[in-house]
């Protein structure tokens, strides 16, 4: 199906509803997630509407960062780790799912072009080019929680959409960017971006902050915190 | 009850913390050691990153040790020389410890260098623990006069100096280099040292009794603390948040483990702390023997 032909399309599907003007609109239960010190882990809702028929596709995208993969040898009787594999640039959070599995409803190229699932991802390393690292890489990461191939998109009623994006405790701060799109015909035919922070906020926040930008302050803090604590509690606890 | 600990990136359950501080806490009282040797593995079993657990088991073990230093103080039981001569050596050896700790964690070995040095230090002081305790028992009947201290090759070296506090006229050197040693040790391994102190303060040192543990606790408050301050700026792994609550813990175990331990013989409790030290060791080495569940492990680059 051509684009012209797909546009001409949405644009009936705009004239049949005038009310909804655009085949997709979708929006976050909360743009914010806050890491608290009581923080376990959490989920953000993705709600909207579509223009029936198609397909949702979800795909939530961390920040790129660099990560070492090593593994563990045996040498004369001992674990140690041995080789590693250097990725330059790895998204700390992945997250996809659609109302169908995204390789039935998207075509190979449109979901490379859009880099929507893991295996679209690239993740080029220096050291060890052994696949099994890439491999490791992501069964750890999608124990954490950190890489999601199976978020699940409710369809309500036929126009309506709703996902549930579990949030695991391990997340790092930072943006993070929520990719809605429909999908007809194995092809992209509306996509929209939500923003997602995900912030320290509160107690936890501070001392991290200081403990990053102030370290000797931090480190003397520490000190005095923990030995006043020490005394204290000798104090209070005595038994005789 | 969960709590997310800001430094360690994780959540863990705070009475679980408590209960962890507790235990080490009530075995420190009991044995009159700090209890860092427990900890550290010990919070490497619950998960906190080797880096995050080695420099927090030193802040708690400064904080748990503030109290008692302060008690032996008051008592003039601190040879404060000998104290000060460990300190000179202790700053060093956790200045240099630290370093390598860096460079270590760099390259991704930073478990395994905790694990060996746990394995090696904790085996051998384990095991002259226990031996020496059984050769107490069974001496006790023929109890022989003991000199006061013996004179060893140590003793002829040069740069002598008087530590009126502890009766001795030695070289500064042995103290220095005792100092240097621990000092390494409690950088490497989140320790007060204590446990490694105060034989080498009695048996190589040639120390009064009366004055070790003041003494040996006067070293491991300033070199923990020393430790405390290097490893914040050098690898921010100090979580003050999970060194309050095993703090807290520890404190109140402590006074449990104090009264009972006035109650057991010093032969014997040597000897249990002997083998208590050489478990933590077995258990150590048969995690680097035994073939890991996950092959692979994921850090940021």
């Amino acid at each position: 199906m051509s684009a012209r032909f797909a546009l001409l399309l949405a644009l009936f599907a705009g004239l049949a509803a005038p009310l909804s003007a655009q085949p997709l609109v979708a929006e976050l239960g909360r743009a914010r997630v806050e890491i608290t010190t009581a923080f376990v882990g959490d989920s953000v809702l993705v709600f909207g509407a579509f223009d029936p028929p198609g397909d949702v596709v979800v795909v939530v995208r961390g920040q790129p960062r660099p990560a070492v993969v090593r593994r563990k040898v045996n040498v004369a009787g001992i674990w140690i780790n041995g080789p590693s594999a250097r990725f330059a640039s790895l998204p700390n959070f992945y997250a996809v799912g659609g109302t169908r599995p995204v390789w039935e409803a998207m075509e190979p190229n449109e979901r490379r072009g859009a880099t929507v699932g893991l295996d679209t991802v690239s993740m080029l390393s220096r050291g060890s080019q052994d696949p099994a690292f890439r491999d490791a890489l992501i069964r750890i990461r999608d124990t954490q929680g950190l890489y999601n191939g199976r978020i699940g998109v409710d369809v309500i009623g036929g126009r309506l959409f709703r996902a549930q994006v579990p949030i695991p405790a391990l997340i790092e701060p930072g943006d993070y960017l929520i990719d809605v799109m429909l999908v007809r015909e194995g092809r992209i035919m509306a996509r929209q971006e939500l923003a997602l922070a995900v912030v320290r906020t509160g107690f936890a926040a501070d001392v991290n902050r200081v403990a990053r930008q102030q370290p000797a302050l931090y480190g003397l803090a520490c000190i005095a915190i923990a030995a006043f604590a020490g005394w204290a509690g000798a104090f209070l606890f005595r038994r005789s | 009850m969960q709590v997310y600990l800001p430094i360690a990136e994780m959540s863990v359950d705070a009475l679980l913390l408590l209960g962890v501080g507790f235990v080490v806490g009530w075995l420190s009282g009991l044995f009159g050691v700090g209890g860092g040797f427990l900890m550290t593995p010990l919070l490497v079993i619950l998960g906190v990153p080797s880096a995050v657990a080695v420099s927090t088991s030193a802040t708690q073990t400064m904080g748990a040790s503030v109290s008692g230093l302060m008690a032996h103080w008051r008592r003039g039981n601190v040879d404060v020389r000998m104290g000060l001569t460990l300190l000179v050596g202790g700053f060093v050896g956790s200045a240099v410890g630290v370093q390598i700790f860096a460079i270590v964690r760099r390259a991704g070995q930073a478990d395994f260098l905790v694990a060996v040095f746990y394995i090696v230090v904790l085996g051998i002081v384990g095991a002259l623990m226990v031996i020496e305790s059984a050769r107490a028992i069974l001496r006790r009947k023929q109890a022989a006069p003991r000199r006061l201290h013996q004179h060893l090759w140590i003793h002829g070296l040069p740069f002598k100096t008087r530590f009126r506090a502890s009766r001795l006229y030695i070289s500064i050197l042995p103290p220095l280099f005792v100092g240097v040693l621990v000092g390494l040790l409690s950088a490497v391994m989140g320790v007060g040292g204590g446990f490694l102190l105060v034989p080498l303060m009695i048996y190589v040192l040639g120390m009064p009794t009366s004055v070790v543990i003041g003494t040996s606790l006067f070293q491991i408050v300033f070199v923990t603390a020393n430790v405390t301050f290097l490893q914040s700026v050098a690898t921010q792994s100090v979580d003050i948040v999970l060194a309050l609550l095993l703090l807290a813990g520890s404190v109140a175990g402590a006074q449990f483990g104090a009264s009972m331990g006035s109650k057991l013989r010093g032969e014997e409790m040597r000897g249990l702390l002997g083998l208590l030290v050489v478990a933590v060791a077995a258990q150590l080495l048969w995690r680097l023997l035994q073939r890991p569940d996950e092959l692979y492990s994921v850090m940021p680059g």
